[in-house]
């Protein structure tokens, strides 16, 4: 019999990425998944309450389990935090993965007192616009090994003294008992609180009445000190076109907001949040040897719609980063078209909470369309040209094209090879702005590219592969075929560690219920995951502009990654395409801008303006560096860079003679070995700092276009008496059922210092397509 | 129409072989719209012909060769019968501009038979089949001497197979020679004053925008001035649906489609093929006018042709059947026709009901959405938006149940397993009613009875196709519940 105490190999922590999300209430969330109803497959997801572990506020053990009845999201308007478990693994000798508890601990002669844990997170949404380090809001604990609460409090070097800090909630570490012996930690997030700064000018909060002419910000609160430079956070204006976000300012400013309706004048508040990202570590000594292992986890917004999911998440995006751009030759058929079906339900979960009729460009209520957000008002103010609606007016109503996609999934069903496989926006045709690239799939959204939304190649390939009729025996579609791929946890199964449900884990503390279009994103920045992927550069986490770089010598700094050339000896014989970007083993940055010529209606022309003379955008680097990531991890690769370093303007893509050439290592993705991002990757606190600060910001000012069944839009949606839908604007104070077009000086809508004081309040979950009750909303 | 069975339509001409006739007593506007007519059912028979060719194509044990194949011809049939479509609504246009009611009747009245381009027949794609297919599409006066031999054996199986169904009176020919004969009409001032013409129909006739679905060649980039810098890469299905507001675009209408179907090219080079060049040309070398022209887009005819060819080299070598064993013409009426196949297994006969009620819903959805277009506000979403996807749902139905029909055994032939197709009967009726809220009622008949078969069928437990039930069944009662929203509020006069 082999030795117990030497047959812990290594540690892990699953899940690797765990989500927590905000919220005051003194009680975390009950844990709940969620489901497809078998009676009513095209209704809303069943929301199905779970085992919830009781952590007991006294021992800190679990004392209880529970199964709710129902699911209460809010209450007494407050929002009960989603507060995810982590629990550790030991890998052992026979290269099984078990969980770590306090027999196996035993039997290795060890107490849980020998796992000691350790914290570090941080917020740099700060230091992110204002790039001073001192900006950085950070903690990282000590090692610890008790069974406490321990407090997370992020402090500054910008902040009034070393005594104040942002609350990021707490962890702790649950102490095992005899019927839950298994080594976790829980990790709470903050309550949701905004901060500022030391300093405030009457006006600085909107001009309502109701909020005066006082600071919003609680003094207790306000512990950023103003030290009256331009860099300082407070009244801070943005000078640095390298350091702009996308979308641009990205922050609470002072009246008038939101800041491209108001010449782009965008001084900052000097508003903070108390979400943050970062690490749990654990270690533990097994024999002389000191084991560590790490998870990343975030705080972030509710998931206001709890029972529809987005159709790309970040779940699709990691999925591409395990599996590559395609989908394996041996997988089952079955598994990949049920892959395929969750796609189109998605697709639909996420049509239902869109105003099509507005998102298409349509006029609507006599108002332009111009002056409602939408992609192709967007579209239209990026190229400089007339708005056009995307898809003929008459046809876009919401049931009508969520009924579509519903019947589409209900051919699908029924066995039918989806047919609409080109109809689906390729990656690298989201800057195609004619009408035949506009109405491909997913329509009117908007992708981490800012241009028109594409699904990973990935998610491409699932349906693609599911379309090919094959004509040899299909498996059969029986109640036994799997549905999905075995989720045995291994150690080498990254995807089944990377979506390991913890016991007592709500559904919404998993990366399949975080969105996958970044721009910026909700629960993650996940653009900025690709900034240091080749070792030495620093690239902005939205296009290819270098803003950093190890080596001096290369002098990188403000060019512009143009392409990757990967070294493939399968391509280099034969008769090479002409310019280089043209080449199968090189992977473009940018593509072109097209619109409809207006000569030829048969015809696209590339769209240029006076800040973008080559009519360039740039390509989301999680489907652009798929394919590199699927073979060039930890190799060596020719990066070719702009011979311009201009932050303004993005160069000419198709003046590759110019170009320099340097050869880079491209960095592994995950910790090796996990499913861990690698933390040379994203710091603590980078993989939010793209997010709005505060992020309560964000959801007045992105419109559903960017994550519809995240950030809904259009709720309370039923038939009207003519046949069309009808219903609310999520942001609509009071329920008339008539839909309000989202407008920043509307009264009507929610202003955002109504989200900055009581966004518990505003922030109405919708369970079934409609409100779940609550207080009534407009007391303060 | 005041025509009789009697009346005939066409004759036999010395030099042309045949030719048409207006028969006495039928204006030139009402000739032409009785052509239009029996166009309409051409298209719509020869796409409801070509859509169950494709579904039952198959085939025992194929080699990956003959699996590549077959999935290519597949691919080829079911992107002609989308060309069909727009055909069909392109016929629809026309119809509208000279004041015409739609018709969404197949080809199944003596006039249409006598202009059939071939027999009507649901089958499998045989060889005769595929050779039918090439021969309905093939222009009336190819004379190229490349296929002429292959011509000779397709117009051989054609009409063996005509002479098979028992069919030997009717006389095939290519669909062309109505095109042909419709052109000639309207393009005649003097039989069809401009005054015939309704210009302001334009706006209510179905666009591709609609209709079209994203069937058409990228677009091609041009630089700048206006030159062709880069011709489309890709090229899918192109469905043509046109609209016409003049003789002129009607007469485009009528020569695009007529071409999309007939390898126009095999008389005279190609339209596209000129225009490529020309752009081409203009271009010049710097703008990227050396680059390969693009191909003129196939025909109906050529793609027919080579699925044919391959075939018939298949089956030369092999004789191996590339289609499933489907039978001909399922029916769901105890007919005792010849070559009609009665379905009896009581829960097939439920999956074939069903089919009929999809396809009826389709139609009448299709119909509908013409007369709601007379009443809708353009600029804003409306009832024909809602009914047109309303449609498109329905098609989609259709393709998955002939995908569940074919994999369904009704019976044996010679120690062979017998599989049930999409019957696509045509109903006791297409016409709508004169009240736009009994169009609605209508509507809801359909869905109630679409209703009792999908319960008959849940309650038969089948296994195939279970899951589709299920949520069809909760699709229809959405669709239920919201036309009973309409009726209600047409009950309380706020409308139609």
């Amino acid at each position: 019999m082999t030795c117990p105490a030497t047959t812990i190999k290594a540690l892990r922590i699953l899940p690797p990425l765990a989500i927590g999300r905000l919220g005051s209430a003194d009680e975390p969330l009950d844990n709940y998944t969620i489901e497809v109803n078998d009676e009513e497959t095209l209704g809303f997801r069943r929301i199905v309450p779970a085992q919830t572990l009781i952590v007991s506020p006294f021992s800190g053990e679990i004392s209880s389990t529970r199964t709710a009845e129902n699911i209460t999201f809010a209450e007494d308007g407050k929002i009960r935090p989603v507060a995810p478990f982590l629990e550790v693994f030991a890998v052992m000798e026979d290269e099984s993965l078990v969980p770590l508890t306090e027999t196996l601990l035993a039997e290795s002669g060890l107490t849980p007192s020998a796992v000691q844990w350790r914290v570090r997170v941080a917020n740099r949404k700060i230091y992110r616009r204002t790039q001073n380090a001192d900006d950085i809001i950070s903690v990282k604990t000590d090692w610890f090994s008790h069974h406490d609460k321990q407090p997370l409090l992020g402090t500054c070097a910008n902040f009034v003294s070393p005594d104040k800090a942002v609350d990021f909630g707490s962890v702790r570490y649950i102490r095992p008992n005899k019927q839950h012996d298994e080594i976790r930690l829980r990790f709470t997030p903050a309550k949701g609180l905004i901060y500022g700064a030391d300093r405030f000018v009457p006006g600085d909060t909107e001009n309502l009445p109701e909020y005066g002419e006082e600071n919003i910000i609680p003094p207790d609160r306000c512990i950023y000190k103003y030290n009256g430079k331009e860099d300082s956070w407070y009244h801070f204006q943005n000078r640095d076109p390298a350091a702009e976000t996308v979308p641009p300012s990205l922050y609470a400013i002072t009246p008038p907001a939101p800041s491209w309706l108001f010449n782009n004048r965008a001084v900052s508040r000097g508003y903070f949040d108390d979400a943050c990202d970062g690490f749990v570590d654990v270690s533990l000594e097994v024999g002389g040897v000191k084991l560590l292992a790490s998870a990343r986890i975030c705080a972030s917004p509710p998931a206001v719609v709890p029972d529809s999911l987005f159709v790309r998440s970040l779940a699709d995006d990691l999925e591409q980063v395990i599996h590559g751009p395609g989908v394996a030759e041996d997988e089952p058929l079955e598994v990949t078209r049920a892959r395929a079906e969750d796609i189109v339900r998605r697709a639909f979960e996420t049509v239902r909470f869109m105003n099509v009729a507005v998102m298409n460009g349509n006029n609507f209520k006599g108002r332009n369309a111009l002056t409602l957000d939408s992609m192709p008002e967007e579209e239209a103010a990026d190229t400089e040209r007339a708005i056009r609606p995307v898809m003929t007016p008459e046809g876009v109503d919401t049931l009508a094209i969520m009924t579509l996609h519903q019947q589409v999934y209900a051919a699908l069903r029924g066995g039918a090879a989806p047919w609409f496989v080109k109809l689906l926006r390729q990656p690298d045709e989201v800057s195609d702005f004619t009408d035949h690239g506009r109405r491909k799939m997913p329509a009117l959204m908007c992708g981490a590219d800012n241009s028109y939304l594409a699904l990973t190649h990935r998610q491409i390939q699932s349906i693609r592969r599911v379309a090919v009729r094959r004509f040899t025996p299909d498996p059969p579609r029986a109640e036994e075929a799997p549905r999905t791929l075995s989720a045995k946890v291994t150690p080498k199964n990254l995807t089944a560690q990377l979506f390991y449900t913890a016991a007592g884990n709500p559904v919404s503390s998993r990366p399949e219920t975080s969105v996958g279009n970044c721009c910026p994103g909700l629960e993650f920045d996940f653009r900025a995951v690709w900034r240091r992927i080749f070792e030495g550069i620093t690239l902005r986490e939205y296009d290819s502009l270098v803003v950093a770089h190890d080596n001096e010598d290369h002098q990188l700094k403000h060019r512009w990654l143009m392409a990757i050339e990967m070294p493939d000896a399968a391509s280099s014989g034969g008769v090479q395409p002409l310019r280089l970007i043209d080449r199968p083993n090189v992977i473009r940055t940018t593509n072109f801008i097209l619109g409809p010529a207006a000569s030829d209606p048969a015809g696209a022309i590339v769209l240029t303006t006076s800040d973008n003379p080559y009519g360039v955008a740039p390509l989301e680097w999680s489907n652009a560096l798929s394919r590199l990531l699927a073979n060039w991890q930890g190799k060596t690769v020719t990066c070719y860079f702009s011979e311009e370093q201009d932050a303004e303007a993005s160069p000419n893509p198709e003046d590759d003679a110019k170009w320099i050439a340097r050869d880079v290592k491209v960095r592994n993705f995950f910790e090796e070995g996990t499913a861990v991002i690698s933390e040379a990757l994203a710091d603590a606190g980078e993989l939010t700092q793209g997010l709005c600060s505060p992020w309560q910001n964000d959801y007045r000012e992105c419109s559903c276009y960017y994550w519809a069944s995240a950030r809904p839009d259009y709720v309370n949606v039923e038939p009207g008496p003519d046949g069309l839908s009808r219903g609310d604007n999520w942001f609509q104070k009071t329920r008339t059922g008539s839909y309000v077009p989202d407008d920043y000086a509307d009264k009507r809508l929610v202003f955002y210092d109504d989200l900055f004081t009581r966004w518990e309040t505003y922030l109405r979950f919708q369970v079934g397509g409609r409100d779940i009750p609550q207080a009534p909303a407009n007391k303060r | 129409m005041m025509l009789h069975a009697s009346d005939s339509l066409i004759h036999p001409d010395p030099v042309k072989g045949i030719r048409f006739d207006r028969p006495p007593g039928v204006s030139w506007r009402d000739y032409l719209i009785m052509l239009l007519h029996i166009a309409s059912g051409v298209e719509h028979a020869l796409m409801v012909q070509y859509l169950y060719a494709a579904y039952s194509i198959g085939g025992p044990n194929p080699t990956p060769r003959q699996a590549e194949m077959i999935a290519r011809w597949q691919r080829s049939i079911l992107n002609i019968a989308r060309e069909e479509m727009g055909h069909l609504l392109t016929v629809q246009n026309i119809l509208a501009l000279l004041g015409a009611p739609p018709n969404f009747n197949r080809g199944e009245t003596p006039f249409d038979a006598a202009v059939s381009p071939i027999p009507f027949v649901l089958a499998p794609l045989t060889l005769e089949i595929a050779a039918s297919f090439t021969y309905a599409e093939m222009s009336p006066d190819c004379h190229d001497a490349e296929h002429a031999k292959s011509i000779e054996i397709i117009t051989k199986q054609t009409l063996s197979l005509a002479h098979s169904l028992g069919q030997d009176e009717i006389k095939p020919e290519p669909v062309g020679i109505l095109y042909h004969e419709i052109i000639k009409v309207i393009g005649n001032e003097e039989w069809i004053p401009d005054s015939d013409l309704h210009e302001l129909s334009y706006g209510t006739q179905a666009s591709w925008d609609d209709w079209g679905r994203g069937y058409a060649p990228d677009p091609k980039l041009l630089t700048p001035t206006g030159d062709v810098k880069q011709y489309s890469l890709h090229h899918h299905a192109s469905v043509l649906v046109l609209r016409a507001a003049t003789r002129t675009d009607a007469l485009a209408a009528l020569h695009a489609i007529s071409s999309q179907g007939e390898a126009e090219h095999l008389k005279h080079p190609h339209r596209i093929r000129l225009n490529a060049a020309q752009e081409a040309q203009k271009a010049g070398p710097e703008a990227g006018g050396g680059q390969d022209e693009p191909k003129p887009e196939p025909s109906h005819f050529e793609r027919f042709l080579r699925i044919w060819k391959e075939y018939m080299r298949e089956h030369a070598e092999t004789h191996w059947r590339p289609h499933i064993n489907v039978v001909c013409n399922p029916s769901t009426r105890p007919s005792t026709a010849a070559h009609c196949h009665p379905i009896h297994d009581p829960v097939v006969l439920d999956w074939a009901r069903l089919f009929n009620t999809r396809y009826r819903m389709l139609l009448t959805f299709l119909s509908h959405s013409y007369r709601l277009s007379r009443q809708s506000r353009p600029g804003e979403p409306n009832l024909r938006g809602m009914v047109m996807h309303r449609a498109f749902g329905e098609m989609y139905h259709i393709k998955a149940l002939s995908g569940l029909m074919v994999q369904m055994k009704i019976g044996h032939r010679h120690g062979e397993d017998l599989f049930a197709g999409p019957p696509f009967e045509t109903p006791y009726s297409l016409d709508m009613p004169a009240i736009d809220a009994d169009c609605w009622r209508l509507h809801r008949d359909l869905i109630i009875g679409a209703r009792e078969v999908i319960g008959r069928l849940r309650k038969a437990n089948v296994t195939l196709g279970r899951d589709y039930l299920q949520t069809l069944g909760e699709l229809d009662l959405q669709a239920e519940a919201w036309i009973d929203g309409i009726l209600r509020a047409a009950e309380q006069g706020k409308r139609p």
